[in-house]
């Protein structure tokens, strides 16, 4: 599956968005969304506001593509890569690493 | 929020900015005083900023948010008859907020044409935003008025929301 992160700085204290994938079953924040049912050369778009995608679900060659909103933790930096490449992953299977840039770990005060 | 007159913020002194030390010359009208503040205060007082591939973000320490978002549209005439029922538009797009609000935010959607080669006439249209939440935009859109022109244009929006962070 090939996921296009959309990110979105969250609210403060506002957990960063868990993503995983098992076959064609995306999981975002603990729900699971079946994207089975996508047909080749097809596409799907996500009725409502209460679902994590942006934009319609295709799937092309057999893998599919999608869209899906993030937000960022506290840990998060600031300013984030703009490049839309940069937020682009393929997983097949398991959790997604969010390819957000970090803020610097607080330096540790030295205790005389 | 503690209520200020305008006349009792600290007012910054702009021309003397001292980047070298990070100090950063203020005048209190309510005592009519300057002094300085570390820059670090002074960002206290902004907030927060920052910036993703969804735009730019600024949180003020008062609660504000106010995000800036740029989108290509496309064509104006890759759907609709340029007639009142089915007016010449672009394809819709959604997308996130570079920042979350914790309430839907204020829109507005500035659709631009290119402003070489075409006319008042070929590159006037309005922008259209089928559905706002905290979180994101859907329907993102430029609307040409019916009957103006056929002739294709690229069209891009620009977006201003205002709204609240806390």
């Amino acid at each position: 599956m090939k996921i296009k992160l959309s990110p979105t700085r969250g609210l403060p204290g506002q957990p960063e968005t868990a993503i995983s994938v098992s076959g064609d079953t995306l999981t975002v924040d603990g729900t699971p969304y079946d994207l089975s049912a996508v047909p080749e050369g097809g596409e799907a778009t996500p009725q409502g506001d209460d679902h994590p995608f942006t934009g319609t679900i295709t799937r092309q060659g057999g893998e599919l593509y999608c869209t899906v909103r993030v937000h960022l933790g506290d840990t998060a930096a600031n300013d984030q890569p703009t490049d839309p490449a940069h937020w682009i992953v393929n997983v097949t299977n398991g959790s997604v690493a969010i390819p957000a840039t970090r803020k610097p770990e607080p330096a540790s005060e030295d205790i005389a | 929020m503690v209520d200020k007159k305008i006349s009792e913020l600290p007012q910054i002194i702009g021309d003397d900015v001292d980047s070298s030390n990070d100090i950063i010359p203020i005048v209190d009208s309510s005592t009519d005083t300057t002094k300085s503040i570390s820059a670090e205060e002074f960002l206290k007082a902004v907030g927060e900023s920052g910036s993703n591939p969804n735009g730019v973000y600024v949180r003020l320490a008062d609660g504000t948010q106010i995000c800036w978002v740029e989108r290509d549209l496309g064509s104006i005439t890759a759907n609709g008859a340029g007639t009142g029922a089915a007016p010449y538009r672009t394809s819709s797009v959604d997308g996130g907020w570079p920042a979350s609000f914790i309430d839907p935010p204020s829109v507005t959607a500035m659709p631009k044409g290119p402003f070489d080669n075409f006319s008042i006439i070929q590159t006037m249209a309005f922008g259209h935003v089928r559905h706002i939440s905290a979180g994101s935009y859907f329907g993102l859109a430029a609307v040409r008025p019916a009957d103006v022109s056929s002739t294709s244009v690229d069209f891009k929006a620009y977006l201003t929301a205002i709204g609240r962070w806390y």
